[in-house]
């Protein structure tokens, strides 16, 4: 199973800490989380950044990925403030 | 009355033998960002015994400073940072040697960067806290990092020639910071934890942050590294 973990805005906003899912093309599993919690906003997720076993997933290509049995997922925000 | 001061790290001896004290003490460092973060890492490093701080700001504190800077106060309105907290943390450690700039980090000389021995990256931009990876590089410092938003923030050290700050924003030029904004809790929390990856990272201690970005969401009491070079 591939382990998806919501951190900071995703989580508090939606109440979602992790969800675990089949492997797969991420395209596919993106459609399956959002037909499982309807209530995330498109803007929240096309916002956030992706990390694959702690290596980021550029925005453009993430939808192309295939995940693997095991893969650990964050999903996040960026923080910049000092 | 003039009290003794020579007790007045004890407390810290719990988790350092004096040797690992005295390797702190004598770390040279340029904290870069006297705001939110900064504030509370400078007061840290004052009361952990650092002898030698070079601290860089061009700003001055203003009252939407008063929410969350420890030393924005009715009284420092208007006043520079720099000069404030020379002037604090002198009153904290009054054996602390501090270098002031009261300028853009932009406008530093190299020669600053030649003196240290860690770069603190306690900046409000992400161009900025980008900017400074570069000097690391350049001048081969370790750079700490630290950055918060909301109810949540984010600790690292790039170690020169690692690019983590540049591989982990990549084009990204702002976060939460700008919707959500730095709460009054936030930058002591983050502060804190960068003080202490530095005392890790200083006396090399495991389970220290090192080419890492470890996320901290307060709001949910959550924290995982998200990134590794």
């Amino acid at each position: 199973m591939v382990k998806i973990t919501f951190l900071n805005l995703l989580r508090s906003k939606y109440g979602i800490e992790t969800l675990l899912v089949e492997p797969g093309k991420m395209e596919v599993i993106f459609k399956t989380l959002l037909s499982k919690h309807p209530e995330i906003e498109p803007k929240d997720f096309q916002d956030s950044v992706m990390f694959v076993n702690q290596k980021r997933i550029p925005h453009a290509t993430r939808f192309d990925i295939t995940l693997q049995d095991g893969d650990d997922v964050v999903f996040t925000h960026f923080l910049g403030g000092g | 009355m003039a009290f003794p001061l020579d007790n007045r790290f004890e407390k810290n001896t719990g988790i350092m033998t004096m040797a690992e004290m005295e390797k702190i003490a004598q770390t040279r460092v340029l904290l870069v960002g006297l705001g939110g973060l900064g504030g509370f890492v400078a007061s840290s490093l004052a009361r952990l015994g650092v002898k030698s701080l070079v601290l860089v700001d061009y700003d001055r504190f203003s009252p939407s400073n008063l929410n969350r800077q420890l030393y924005a106060s009715v009284d420092t309105l208007g006043k520079s940072k720099v000069d404030v907290l020379v002037g604090e943390l002198k009153k904290i450690n009054p054996d602390i040697e501090i270098t002031a700039f009261l300028d853009s980090v932009y406008n530093l000389d190299a020669s600053v960067y030649e003196k240290v021995g860690l770069i603190i990256d306690a900046v409000d931009e992400i161009k900025t806290k980008l900017f400074l990876e570069t000097i690391s590089e350049k001048h081969h410092k370790p750079l700490l990092h630290g950055a918060v938003g909301g109810w949540y923030g984010q600790v690292g050290i790039s170690l020169p020639g690692s690019s983590l700050l540049h591989d982990f924003y990549g084009s990204v030029s702002e976060g939460l910071e700008k919707t959500m904004g730095a709460p009054t809790f936030i930058p002591p929390i983050v502060a804190n934890l960068m003080v202490a990856e530095m005392i890790k990272f200083v006396n090399r201690r495991p389970g220290v942050l090192t080419n890492k970005i470890m996320m901290v969401d307060t709001l949910n009491n959550v924290e995982k590294i998200v990134f590794t070079k």
